[in-house]
């Protein structure tokens, strides 16, 4: 035993006993800081919560009521009052897209929650358990994503009615597959590895071992996902607007706006190109963020 | 060593289905372990070897119920863990561990190695909650690790540190059996010899009986009491090391032996080299399992029924040559009668 | 002399810093020989092979030396002569055959076509029976079907068999064996050394053999060179090696290796520690924490390599020109 000991203080040499240890999360952060444009989506990201987050507190920060009509000002240029100009109505368009990051963030997030537990459960079931309830889950998925995306969200909200909310469950339902078989994927690989199989040896029961092994190391994956996912969950949203099954008038949702800014295109253009680019960049955003952590995440880029 | 045996393996065999036809009935199948037996006794290592494929890791996989056996028993101090349910079987975790080859997969990255070492001992409620750390620190000092490691991720350590950890790990349930498969073929030479002078120590201090699993005779030959040869899913030959490594009789343990290289360049032998390779274990042909590629290969050997015979003592070998040499089948059958 | 590597250092960026992986490394490969390189993982034996044939990952890079072949420096070699050269006049096969062949390609095609890459002139039915010739020449059972074999339909060992088909199919003066039979079994691996050993005689090559494994060392090596931490630690004749290993390293590599004629059930003699981290490396001899025989200059000073007797050894024991008690 003495032997044993010994080496256990010269191999220090290698682990470098001074530095503290370092946790996986810290080094993540650490790699992510130095991605130029993960870190000014980042930023950007933040904005944008931010100013959700004001504007439905303290809606008095708005320039202008972003209900408020007055025809008599439709279609005003971009100028000092107005810094985006007038929608057909004679809102102000600068206004309605503050509050439209509201219902474009949260359906985002929301939309990715709920697809993401619903996903990750059905994929961690069929995964870990293999077999016949595989194949019947994976099936039903294979289904789901044989029809186009967004031509099945559109069938669900004529079945569900309009609305946000039901714009939401919608996206939701038509994202799971995708999240399940990801998920699945990952289980199945994460499965073969040995520290699965020696926490089966140890006496681990199933649900420990899908948490606490399994689950973890898929969870970047899962992040990397969630993150795009988030973009095209606004995406979506926006089509639906754009297709005028998102919100109900008059509130303001960037794809709606843009779709009832589509008549005046030629006259009115800027009543169509802010609330393109507010999605544009946010996707972006999440886009630019979402490849950032899946680099940071890599666990052969934190290693020496 | 004693008498007692504490592990009996009577006829396993486990086949994987490679093909189903549309009814789901297999219609090919590989037949990786076909009807072993052997005994470990108390206290004693026993050796398991073969080329890879012969399914030396699939018995290791079944002893701790990985892999569920397509028949046989395995009778673990006089309980058939075969037979038990998922539930029953778990409560014997705590006596039969596993010691892994590749070090770098079989930890966890996203645990910490005192969490790692300390989830054993809480799965199976072996110790109050507030004692736990100590014994960590303990088992760590066992393996030749500082206590002071315990916050560490695995990445951060080398291959033999890992598998001292992985040693850890399953030291911490007090195992009265560990299956080590091939626990230092991932390593450098230097760091080998390091993990199996630990092995040898923790087995005397812990009175722990192994049953190690490697590709290497030479490797074996440090730590094991008796032998087993594998080759395609059937044992060829079982013996007691000295008996085995001095007076090989199976055609495939000579080859075996032979194919080591020697580390004295004055004494480049004659190699046994084997012709081609090592068939597939899918529908293999009946008969000895060898006779494709032996060099002593007879009439008789395509029909040979493979059964480990009594040569002399202890020494049994499953070969045409020797097929007069007695009734006695593999040693449980022997009691049985 | 055919190869001949004069202080040689290569060096990868890493995360924290920059790593010298190889360490003003010098030997020479002659005519006709097989040259061993031993050592560990991390000592940079495989680096001095990918430094020769020009395949080192993007983060390294030879930093100085030269690498001369029939006195030409391959380092000063365009990208175009390096390839004219590769696989020609310098062959290599890897240690993993499972990895080292194309899986979508037949093996034909993939013989063939290092054979029409070096002999443009060459036609096709010409390349596909030389092809074939090679496969028999390594004792591929039935050559013309297993040409029409994807690499997938093959055994590890068989694979390793084509790899040095493909190797030796223009004939090259040196093969480059990157451990070539680590991930065999050994009854395979008995197989391999034995036609490697085969084709030296039969087409007149060097063999540049790279390992880890001593005893694959003692069955085919005519001469020895051990590394440890990216230099030469001692470099011998085979037999002088093993005979007498003179560095404390090598010396513990021979008596660390569980021996079949050994009967003693004393604990196997053991290296302690490990090999150190090539960040911090120590200051004097990168052997000195795990040596028996460290004495003080060795934590000091690094010691030169110097011949001893007929060995080359780095080690402040053999000061003198012999040992010291």
């Amino acid at each position: 035993m003495e032997e044993n000991k010994e080496i256990a203080e010269t191999s220090s040499i290698t682990v470098g006993l001074e530095e503290k240890p370092e946790s996986i999360w810290k080094s993540v952060w650490d790699s992510l800081k130095k991605n130029k444009a993960a870190m000014i989506s980042l930023v950007f990201i933040i904005i944008l919560v931010l100013v959700a987050v004001i504007t439905a507190i303290f809606p008095g920060v708005l320039p202008h009521d972003p209900y408020e009509q007055n025809l008599a000002k439709s279609f005003a240029f971009p100028n000092a009052q107005y810094w985006f100009g007038t929608d057909q109505l004679g809102r102000d368009i600068f206004s309605r897209i503050l509050v439209g990051t509201r219902v474009s963030l949260s359906v985002g997030v929301i939309a990715v929650a709920v697809s993401l537990t619903c996903g990750v459960l059905l994929g961690s079931i069929a995964g870990y358990l293999g077999g016949k309830v595989d194949t019947i889950i994976m099936r039903l998925m294979d289904i789901m994503l044989s029809i186009p995306s967004i031509l099945l969200a559109i069938a669900f909200m004529a079945a569900l009615g309009q609305g946000i909310d039901k714009a939401i469950i919608a996206i939701s339902l038509v994202s799971i597959p995708e999240y399940a078989r990801i998920v699945r994927g990952e289980i199945l690989s994460v499965k073969q590895n040995d520290y699965v199989q020696a926490a089966k040896v140890i006496g681990d029961k199933n649900s420990r071992i899908v948490f606490h092994h399994v689950l973890p190391n898929v969870m970047s994956s899962i992040i990397v996902r969630a993150t795009l996912g988030i973009s095209s969950a606004i995406l979506d949203a926006s089509a639906l607007g754009f297709l005028g099954l998102g919100v109900q008038p008059p509130m303001a949702e960037w794809g709606d706006m843009l779709g009832r800014a589509r008549n005046y295109i030629l006259s009115a253009p800027y009543a169509m190109i802010f609330p393109g680019l507010a999605i544009s960049l946010s996707v972006l955003a999440f886009n630019l963020l979402g490849d950032g952590l899946r680099d940071a995440l890599d666990p052969k880029s934190r290693q020496n | 060593m004693s008498e007692e045996v504490l592990l009996d393996v009577q006829h396993l065999k486990k086949y994987f289905v490679v093909e189903k036809n549309f009814f789901g009935q297999p219609t090919s199948l590989l037949k990786a372990v076909d009807d072993v037996s052997f005994q470990i006794k108390k206290g004693e290592a026993f050796g398991l070897v073969g080329e890879s494929g012969c399914g030396k890791s699939t018995i290791g996989k079944m002893i701790v119920d990985l892999y569920t056996p397509t028949d046989g028993k395995i009778i673990f101090n006089g309980t058939d863990l075969s037979a038990l349910s998922k539930k029953d079987r778990r409560k014997y975790c705590k006596d039969i561990q596993l010691i892994f080859q590749d070090p770098y997969a079989s930890l966890n990255p996203r645990m910490t190695i005192g969490d790692i070492i300390a989830e054993p001992i809480l799965t199976n409620h072996l110790r109050p909650k507030n004692e736990v750390e100590k014994r960590v620190e303990e088992l760590l000092n066992c393996v030749g690790l500082s206590g002071s490691y315990r916050n560490r991720y695995p990445y951060e350590f080398s291959g033999g540190q890992r598998q001292r950890v992985g040693i850890a790990r399953a030291l911490a349930v007090e195992p009265k059996l560990i299956v080590c498969d091939e626990p230092v073929s991932a390593l450098d030479v230097s760091i080998q010899a390091q993990v199996l002078n630990l092995l040898d120590d923790l087995k005397e201090e812990f009175n722990l009986t192994y049953l190690f699993i490697a590709h290497g005779l030479n490797v074996v030959k440090h730590i094991s009491d008796r032998v087993g040869v594998m080759y395609l899913g059937k044992l060829m030959e079982i013996a007691p090391k000295g008996e085995l490594y001095h007076n090989p009789l199976n055609p495939y343990t000579q080859a075996l032996l032979s194919a080591i290289p020697s580390v004295d360049p004055n004494n480049r032998k004659k190699r046994i080299v084997l012709e081609g390779d090592v068939p597939s274990p899918i529908d293999p042909p009946a008969g000895c399992r060898f006779c494709s590629r032996c060099f002593k290969r007879m009439d008789g050997c395509e029909s040979f029924d493979s059964i480990l015979r009594e040569v002399s003592p202890n020494h049994h070998v499953a070969c045409k040559l020797y097929e007069q040499a007695g009734p006695g089948e593999a040693e449980h059958d022997k009691k049985e009668a | 002399m055919l190869l001949e590597v004069k202080n040689l250092t290569t060096e990868f960026k890493v995360k924290n810093g920059t790593v010298r992986a190889v360490n003003n490394l010098s030997f020479g490969v002659n005519e006709g020989e097989i040259l061993a390189i031993v050592g560990e993982s991390g000592s940079g034996k495989s680096v001095t092979s990918l430094s020769i044939m020009g395949l080192l990952s993007d983060n390294g890079k030879v930093a100085s030396g030269e690498i001369l072949y029939r006195g030409e420096d391959l380092l000063k070699k365009s990208e175009d002569e390096m390839r004219a050269i590769k696989g020609d006049k310098i062959s290599m096969i890897f240690q993993e055959p499972m990895t080292s062949l194309n899986p979508v390609y037949r093996v034909k095609d993939q013989i063939m076509e290092s054979i029409l890459t070096h002999n443009p002139k060459m036609d096709k039915k010409e390349a596909l029976k030389h092809t074939v010739d090679m496969l028999r020449t390594v004792g591929i059972p039935s050559p013309e079907e297993r040409a029409e074999d994807y690499p997938h339909q093959m055994s590890g060992g068989m694979r390793q068999r084509v790899m040095i088909a493909m190797a030796l199919s223009c004939q090259p003066d040196l093969l480059i064996a990157d451990e070539p039979t680590t991930a065999l079994d050994v009854t395979i691996q008995a197989q391999i050394l034995e036609l490697l050993y085969e084709m030296r005689e039969k087409f007149k090559m060097s063999v540049m053999l790279i390992t880890h494994d001593l005893g694959v060392v003692a069955e085919a090596a005519d001469r020895v060179v051990v590394m440890y931490c990216g230099e030469i630690v001692e470099s011998a004749d085979v037999k002088a090696l093993f005979e007498k290993p003179m560095h404390p390293y090598t010396l513990g590599l021979l008596k660390s290796i569980p021996r079949l004629e050994d009967e003693s059930t004393d604990p196997l003699y053991m290296i302690r520690g490990m090999v150190p981290n090539p960040l911090h490396m120590p200051q004097g001899c990168p052997f000195s924490d795990r040596c028996d025989r460290c004495m003080d200059i060795c934590r000091k000073k690094k010691p030169e390599l110097r011949p001893v007797g007929d060995h080359l050894v780095r080690c402040f024991l053999y000061e003198n020109g012999e040992e010291t008690k």
